[in-house]
């Protein structure tokens, strides 16, 4: 008994002490990126995006350079991110300046080689995605995966966001097998009760 | 101690497969056994109560796909998360009541069937009051832990009878556990082998739960026994002898015990505390370390599963010291064990490294559950003619202090879930001083001795006036009262006292001169 608490005191200790150890990583700041790209998000056709289905509609995300410094960049990641009333009262999605734990961007559209002549791709919502209001973001990122430049399409994550409608998940056959065995469940109870009620009665009636 | 039976019909002395005593209570317990009554009741009452657990804490492991599709923020998970144990708050001191009426079978089965229909409506949720009211619902099926105990109070002789509830209890504690296992498993096979959306395969991932309502519904009714010697119905008509109490009476006497309340915050600090935890832990994972929906249902899986040795272990400890310090000794091992718990919570949200917070919950959890069991070592003590009423009351306290707890420092947005475990941590702390309070006059308290002139005879006995002692009504009390003597401490099993023992009878104690106290 005295040498088990004593082991889990020191183990206690020594895991405080691994917790204290600070993680030596290289950080890469949001705010110190070079905001060298320009992103637009709009319809297939170019209309602005106002309400958009997933499963059904697709959008039309479009990124180019703007700056004619030499970005030391190889692929471009296009990312779906929440603008800042989704952000409200849901600090799973909530944004942190260091890009690793930050969580504004969780949806990904697509990775593209970089270019300085821009890219574009049409991108159909998966059904995976919650309904929110959304901007969208690039990062271009050099071989090593970290991020080197920026842009978003919109301003300040209030304008110029759109509004995804998610699918509900529900179906009709769902539906019905619920109905089904609800009644199964409360209908075999009274059942059970009742037979064993007239067996008793029987029982004691011979 | 033979009473000659008047009977024309002779009835066979039934067989049973372990020893048993006088009223035909097991005096062991054979675990791996299926026979009946005895170990059927016992693993019957488990895995029904281990289903509802099951069922109440399916969401959390979900919540991650859930809040996205219900578009919760942190007050809508919060506050399902209070409704889920809120619900058996009332469930929890009607079950009591509907026990003694119908008996324990019928009132499990009652309540894990009629509560099947709410745990599939869950698939059926479109918005974040839908979520609340369904968490709300599925969460009365908690009180199983009412018919749990009492299905097993009424299989086992009382020196096995902490035990015995301990495994009953903490087996089905376990469904806490099992569930975060289980109900990422079951959406992950939903999501990828049936190629559902992540939106669908969640709902289709309750039918797991519901389906397991229905089967050990039937099972429980099929193979259940309330009583060694029949079913509660058959029963009824030998109950001649059986005094029915007085539900005021027995509901003032729970009441007016200052202990009661006492315990009924200890448990809300330490069962409370496990349900806390059971609703947040799987999100708090996901959340702070970045992992992936198993993994972190299977790290929190690990709080509630080890309950199966930690509250059978606590009730176990619990005995162990009392053999040599009585109650006394009881009481110092919950506080220990409670305040470890709480100092190990703090620890817990100071953690930052993956590690240290596995290894740090994995303690907290162990301390915390071996609390539980170890309340349920004393709480027995506390009124011997209101017992139903003690136990629903303490198991009330879980659920209230549950409640609050999350309500104080889990619905909020204005600190994270860290913050929040290290407040928790220093309530369980503050709250666990209240041992102190607790005074029983004949065995003392944590640092006051017993009263000289205060029996363990006068205590339960005072539970009844003298005109209910004239009419004998007192006599199980007694009976009780002269077992409890092994509470004083420093006793060798020689002389503890045996129900069927060399105790004095209740004829020779007389009935005479009961001081009439007020505990």
């Amino acid at each position: 008994m005295d040498f088990s608490r004593k082991l889990s005191v020191a183990l206690l200790i020594a895991a405080a002490i691994l917790g204290l150890a600070s993680h030596a990583e290289g950080q890469v700041l949001f705010s110190k990126l070079p905001k060298s790209l320009v992103v637009t998000a709009t319809l297939p056709d170019g209309k602005p995006i106002g309400v958009v289905k997933t499963g059904e509609d697709s959008i039309l995300v479009k990124w180019a350079v703007n700056t004619s410094a030499q970005i030391p960049a190889s692929k471009v990641k296009t990312k779906l991110c929440f603008a800042v009333e989704s952000q409200l009262l849901r600090g799973w999605r909530a944004t942190k300046d260091d890009l690793k734990k930050d969580k504004t961007c969780l949806y990904n559209i697509a990775t593209q080689d970089y270019t300085t002549a821009g890219g574009e791709v049409t991108y159909m919502l998966a059904k995976s995605i919650p309904g929110a209001k959304y901007f969208v973001r690039a990062y271009a990122v050099n071989a090593d995966g970290v991020q080197v430049a920026t842009g978003q399409s919109s301003p300040n994550k209030v304008a110029n966001t759109f509004t995804v409608i998610p699918i509900s998940g529900r179906h009709a056959s769902i539906d019905i097998a619920v109905g089904v065995l609800s009644v199964f469940s409360v209908g075999s109870l009274f059942g059970f009760f009742i037979l064993e009620r007239i067996y008793l009665k029987r029982k004691k009636g011979v | 101690m033979e009473v000659p039976m008047p009977s024309a019909k002779l009835v066979e002395q039934p067989v049973f497969s372990l020893p048993v005593d006088s009223e035909h209570k097991a005096k062991s317990i054979q675990i791996f056994s299926f026979a009946q009554p005895h170990m059927r009741a016992l693993h019957l009452s488990w895995i029904s109560f281990f289903t509802c657990f099951l069922s109440t804490f399916a969401a959390p492991p979900l919540i991650p796909i859930i809040r996205d599709n219900l578009n919760l923020t942190k007050t809508d998970i919060g506050q399902a998360s209070i409704a889920s144990v809120s619900g058996s708050i009332m469930s929890r001191l009607m079950m009591g009541t509907v026990c003694d009426l119908v008996g324990p079978r019928y009132g499990s089965a009652f309540l894990i069937m009629i509560n099947a229909p709410a745990v599939f409506s869950m698939s059926l949720v479109d918005d974040a009051e839908g979520f609340l009211i369904c968490r709300f619902f599925i969460g009365f099926s908690l009180a199983t832990f009412v018919s749990c105990e009492f299905w097993v109070s009424n299989m086992f002789t009382t020196k096995i009878m902490g035990t015995a509830n301990g495994i009953a209890a903490g087996w089905g504690n376990l469904g806490g556990g099992a569930t975060q296992i289980i109900m990422p498993l079951v959406f992950h096979l939903m999501l990828h082998s049936f190629h559902n959306p992540a939106f669908t395969a969640w709902r289709l991932s309750f039918f797991l739960p519901g389906t397991a309502h229905i089967v050990v519904g039937l099972l429980v009714l099929c193979l259940g026994q309330d009583l060694p010697d029949g079913n509660h119905s058959t029963q009824l008509q030998k109950q001649g002898g059986d005094v029915k109490d007085g539900f005021n009476k027995v509901l003032y006497f729970a009441v007016t015990s200052p202990k009661t309340w006492i315990f009924f915050i200890l448990y809300g600090y330490s069962f409370g505390v496990e349900l806390t935890v059971d609703n947040i832990i799987a999100e708090y994972f996901y959340d702070r370390f970045d992992l992936n929906l198993n993994t972190a249902g299977t790290i929190a899986s690990a709080f509630g599963l080890m309950n199966i040795v930690s509250r059978p272990a606590g009730g176990y400890l619990s005995d162990c010291v009392a053999r040599r310090f009585g109650m006394r000794g009881r009481l110092w091992i919950l506080w220990t064990l409670q305040s470890l718990g709480g100092l190990l919570c703090i620890v817990l949200g100071l953690m930052s490294d993956l590690t240290a917070a596995i290894v740090a919950m994995i303690f907290f959890s162990i301390c915390v559950q071996a609390a539980c069991g170890a309340v349920f070592g004393i709480v027995p003590f506390i009124s011997r003619r209101s017992l139903g009423v003690v136990i629903g009351l303490t198991a009330c306290g879980g659920n209230v202090g549950s409640v609050l707890t999350q309500a104080l420092f889990f619905t909020s947005s204005s600190y994270h879930t860290e913050t929040g475990l290290i407040y928790m941590g220093v309530m369980i702390l503050c709250c666990t001083l209240l041992i102190i309070a607790v005074y029983f006059p004949q065995w003392g308290g944590m640092f006051f001795p017993p009263s000289k002139s205060v029996s363990e005879e006068d205590y339960y006995v005072s539970e009844w006036t003298a005109q209910e002692q004239e009419q004998g009504l007192h006599l199980a009390s007694l009976k009780f009262a002269v077992n409890a003597r092994s509470e004083r401490g420093g006793y060798c099993s020689s002389s503890s006292a045996d129900p069927e023992g060399d105790h004095p009878t209740a004829d020779g104690l007389g009935l005479s001169m009961w001081k009439s106290y007020s505990h």
